[in-house]
């Protein structure tokens, strides 16, 4: 079995900071591989553990960070690693991504699985994966929290969805998308990390791939300007927690949201 | 500009509907089903639809494709949920357009003239404003554009031809008890300040005295277990008029799933919680001792501890 | 001069760091609270590969370095202030690194895998009821008894006397003794691998108690008799006469990692603190970091702690280049000066920071609730000794740089 993951590196939003003028601090923000992106990886290394496969990572961009990604993805498991040259990364547009993604399964394939992270990203927001099965035009399993090689040319993926949970059993190749909830991925221990400093990371071309990338071009980016209220109240003890109560419930019905 | 927007519920159709006559032009829907079909005539003179089984991607965005080929739109417009997101990303790679998700405001004028978006990015920490060119997909954010209300007058339906599903599915509907948090008007949430399973029934309390649903935090569902789903980007996003965080944090992928709250009412002990930056209305104090006094204020109806 | 960690430095931190928000941090007021360490904890360091760092491959180390093993106390001990796992961690670096150093083949393929694996315990026991600063002075004594020695005395403060006892296959302790009929001086100790417990099976003539400490709850401190305790030739560990010295050298390590661990824990003090400064507002509205009182005592904080872990790296990187290079580029000796400074600024550093915090916190720092007291007693169990007093640190520090004949009181 041959599977694919494809996987980027993320800013840590929690740790983003912004100028005085709301531009974002892109450069102080640490960056490593999103987790989502890691219980893909997991996912795949653990059928590779349980079925015998190869695991091949990908990923599109040329930052130090792209090529940690790589090597992150080495020492949790993976045999082989692409990445796809591409200057200023960060704001390559979801589309561009996935074609180049998709070029790379075609060129070093065939893979059984694609797999990507879905959802709790920075920008992407969960479309990568739908669009690298359009392009292929192969089955989808998007959002499992579940996934099992259910026999041969047969993949079985639960999704938990709003309105509640599916279960898709799809023919391979196909492509799977694997939310944060799938699985702790395994934490790589000292010999894992040195050993993956070693392999070969293989570097590609998107010309030669054929893949037009393209980048966003933002008219501007800002914080986001929180439109509320903000009127706090204090409830140090039970008295306060009384007035408090009494206060927000007042508010509340001026606002005309308590029935 | 002729916008084909993706509904699956009453409510996302009369969401994108609004979404759809801010940008003048002819707008249109496809549902899924013709009951969905016939309600959504009153919201929007073309309506298309399919009868598809349960939700799969593949077939449903070829169903969307089919009527995108009938009605020609230079915008489609997808709901930003889970399922949404997958049609808009088949859907667009398909037609070869480009995309935005988490959109919170559009304008698009007649003619040639480029899409504006503003989209939430960096997990709902920043919002970019671009310009698209038609043709162009965009997944709109939950309650960035208000229910419409029915237009007058019944729009045309046309069934459109669907191929089956690309892989086979099997569906469990969620069971939850009593008013679920994406159709209340007043949803609490429980966050990590909640101690215990037990001390649930605080959260549980004041729904109920407000004649709300809870829910809780991704934490307290997915590492915990006390609860099948949560509100959080990638749980249920929810825009309810009131939303009530108790012992909530405020962090960002959470924030994002309640943004779309007409009232964000926030009980934290920590004054630095993030959240307090993004309430209306904020108590800092022990959610121990301030729930059980709200509750009394509001009549003890629904019990406390 | 490269200032930076490398970037397999920086992975490992990261997965160390990782491993500790995953498994220790939700559980380390807990295990304070109950005074113990759960086993299954203890296996999975093991299975991370978190003990014996620095020990070659081939008795089942992970064949890194010091530096890599400070860098890993130190990330434990930020997510786990009360620093009992954290302590556990260092004694399983270090006194398997001075086995592996110092000790026979057969005694480092017997007891390294396993401790390497998270079965078993091993580390130090010096101290006697009597003193432990004063290590010549030892009075347990092991007489040779043809392929073995019989080892009596007594060893106090002792940490892991209960863990031995638990752990599946057992462990023991990188143990200091007077060879029999040697006089008072430095040149009178041997040292063994003493291991009161191996393979599942209690070994006679070994008495263990376990004391109540006010503090880092989580690992055991107990002291024990040994009463005919048999030891065999192989578990010996360098020659007669030469037990000071080569504790000496596994103290070096020791230290470093001590000095490691209570950093962590003072950089997640401070973190807490900088936290309350900032959210915390009085005098309308103010932050409290706006009142200069307050922030310049911060700034002065973070300097010493940024020297005091400076100070473990440069020691640390110092040892690798001793031990685990060759041909080494500084000799044993080389490293008492460093090593002492990191010892005493570490923990100092850590008491300092502790105190002004609580003082920032103010009645909430008092009490259980805010946690934080629990790392000011873990750390300070390293200004009262435990891998070398503070003021032994003072008298290495004044001897080497003074010079011994003046500063000398040993002769």
């Amino acid at each position: 079995m041959k599977l694919l993951v494809a996987v980027k590196p993320t800013f840590d939003i929690g740790q983003l900071k912004f100028e005085k003028d709301g531009t974002p601090m892109l450069d102080a923000c640490p960056v490593s591989l999103g987790e989502a992106d890691k219980c893909a990886l997991e996912e795949a290394v653990r059928i590779k553990e349980r079925l015998g496969a190869t695991v091949a990572a990908a990923t599109v961009g040329s930052s130090e960070a792209h090529y940690k990604a790589i090597r992150d993805s080495y020492a949790m498991g993976a045999d082989e690693g692409y990445l796809v040259k591409a200057d200023d990364p960060w704001r390559l547009d979801a589309l561009s991504v996935a074609s180049a993604i998709a070029r790379v399964a075609e060129v070093t394939g065939p893979y059984d699985l694609v797999l990507a992270g879905s959802g709790a990203g920075d920008t992407h927001a969960s479309v990568t994966g739908p669009m690298i099965a359009g392009i292929l035009g192969i089955p989808l399993i998007a959002g499992v929290d579940r996934l099992e090689i259910t026999g041969p040319g047969a993949v079985t993926g639960t999704c938990k969805l709003e309105d509640g949970s599916y279960t898709y059993e799809a023919r391979t190749p196909a492509v799977v998308t694997v939310t944060s909830e799938a699985n702790a991925p395994r934490i790589p221990n000292l010999r894992a990390i040195l050993r993956s400093k070693g392999m070969q990371i293989r570097e590609m071309d998107a010309g030669e791939l054929g893949v037009d990338l393209r980048r966003l071009e933002p008219l501007r980016v800002g914080r986001y300007e929180v439109k509320r209220k903000g009127v706090i109240y204090k409830a140090e003890d039970q008295k306060g927690a009384a007035e408090a109560s009494a206060s927000l419930l007042a508010a509340l019905r001026s606002e005309g949201v308590l029935s | 500009m002729r916008v084909l927007a993706y509904a699956d519920s009453g409510s996302w159709a009369a969401q994108l509907a609004s979404a759809a006559d801010a940008q003048g032009g002819d707008a249109a829907v496809f549902v899924p089903g013709r009951e969905l079909a016939e309600a959504a005539a009153d919201l929007y003179p073309e309506v298309y639809f399919s009868e598809l089984g349960p939700f799969e991607p593949v077939s449903y965005s070829a169903a969307f494709s089919e009527a995108a080929r009938s009605f020609k739109p230079d915008l489609a417009l997808f709901p930003c949920t889970n399922k949404g997101r997958s049609i808009a990303g088949l859907y667009s790679s398909a037609a070869g357009i480009r995309s935005a998700t988490d959109a919170i405001s559009l304008s698009a004028r007649a003619g040639d003239s480029p899409i504006t978006v503003r989209r939430l990015v960096y997990g709902g920490r920043a919002e970019a404003e671009f310009r698209m060119n038609a043709p162009a997909a965009v997944c709109m954010a939950q309650g960035s554009y208000p229910e419409r209300g029915p237009r007058g007058g019944r729009g045309g339906i046309h069934e459109v031809r669907a191929p089956g599903p690309a892989s086979s599915v099997d569906f469990r509907p969620r069971r939850g008890e009593g008013v679920q948090p994406d159709e209340a008007d007043v949803v609490v949430v429980a966050g990590r300040g909640i101690r215990s399973r037990e001390d649930l029934e605080l959260v549980k309390g004041l729904a109920r005295a407000l004649g709300g649903a809870w829910s809780v935090t991704r934490p307290l569902a997915a590492d915990q277990g006390w609860a099948d789903s949560w509100i959080g980007i990638s749980g249920l996003v929810v825009s309810p008029k009131l939303y009530i965080g108790v012992g909530v944090s405020g962090q960002p992928h959470h924030v994002m799933g309640a943004r779309g709250s007409r009232i964000i009412v926030a009980i934290n002990k920590d004054p630095g919680a993030p959240i307090f930056e993004e309430c209306d209305y904020g108590i800092v104090g022990d959610l121990y001792v301030v729930v059980p006094e709200l509750l009394k204020v509001l009549g003890g109806k629904g019990g406390g501890r | 001069m490269d200032f930076l960690l490398s970037e397999d430095e920086r992975r490992f931190q990261e997965s160390v760091s990782e491993f500790a928000k995953r498994y220790i941090e939700p559980a380390w007021i807990d295990m304070d609270e109950k005074g113990r360490i759960p086993l299954e904890l203890i296996k999975r360091m093991g299975d991370q590969g978190l003990f014996a760092i620095p020990v070659p491959e081939k008795y089942g180390g992970m064949g890194g370095t010091v530096l890599m093993a400070a860098l890993a106390i130190e990330e434990i001990a930020y997510h786990e202030p009360a620093v009992a796992v954290a302590v556990y961690a260092l004694l399983n670096n270090g006194w398997p690194l001075a086995l592996s150093l110092f000790g026979s083949e057969a005694a480092k393929q017997e007891i390294l895998p396993k401790v390497a694996s998270g079965d078993a315990f091993f580390g130090i026991g010096s101290t006697e009821p009597q003193g432990g600063s004063d290590v010549a002075g030892a009075k347990t004594v092991a007489r040779r008894s043809g392929n073995k020695w019989v080892v009596n005395g007594e060893k106090a403060y002792i940490s892991g006397v209960r863990e031995i006892q638990e752990l599946p296959a057992g462990g023991g302790f990188f143990l200091v003794s007077k060879a029999e009929s040697a006089e008072y001086g430095h040149r009178s100790m041997v040292d063994f691998a003493l291991l009161p417990r191996w393979n599942g099976k209690m070994r006679d003539g070994w008495r263990p108690t376990i004391y109540d400490d006010i503090g880092r709850h989580g690992l055991s401190t107990g002291g024990f008799k040994l009463e005919d305790f048999e030891v065999e030739d192989d578990f010996r560990i360098g020659d007669v006469g030469r037990g000071f010295y080569l504790l000496m050298e596994g103290f070096n390590v020791a230290r470093i990692l001590v000095a490691a661990a209570t950093i962590g824990s003072a950089r997640w003090a401070l973190d807490r603190g900088a936290e309350w400064l900032r959210s915390r507002k009085l005098f309308q509205g103010r932050p409290i970091a706006s009142f200069e009182g307050i922030s310049f005592r911060f700034a002065e904080l973070y300097a010493e702690l940024e020297a005091a872990k400076y100070f473990v790296y440069r020691a640390a990187w110092m040892i690798d280049k001793t031990y685990l290079e060759n041909p080494p580029r500084f000799k044993p000796k080389d490293l008492n000066v460093p090593v002492s400074l990191a010892k005493m600024k570490g923990p100092e550093t850590a008491t300092r920071i502790y105190e002004e915090v609580l003082k920032w916190l103010g009645a909430y720092g008092y009490t259980k609730e805010s946690a934080v007291y629990r790392g000011w007693l873990g750390t300070f169990s390293y200004m009262i000794g435990a891998e070398g007093t503070q003021n032994i640190m003072r008298y290495i520090v004044a001897r080497d740089v003074i010079g011994s004949e003046y500063v000398s009181h040993t002769g």
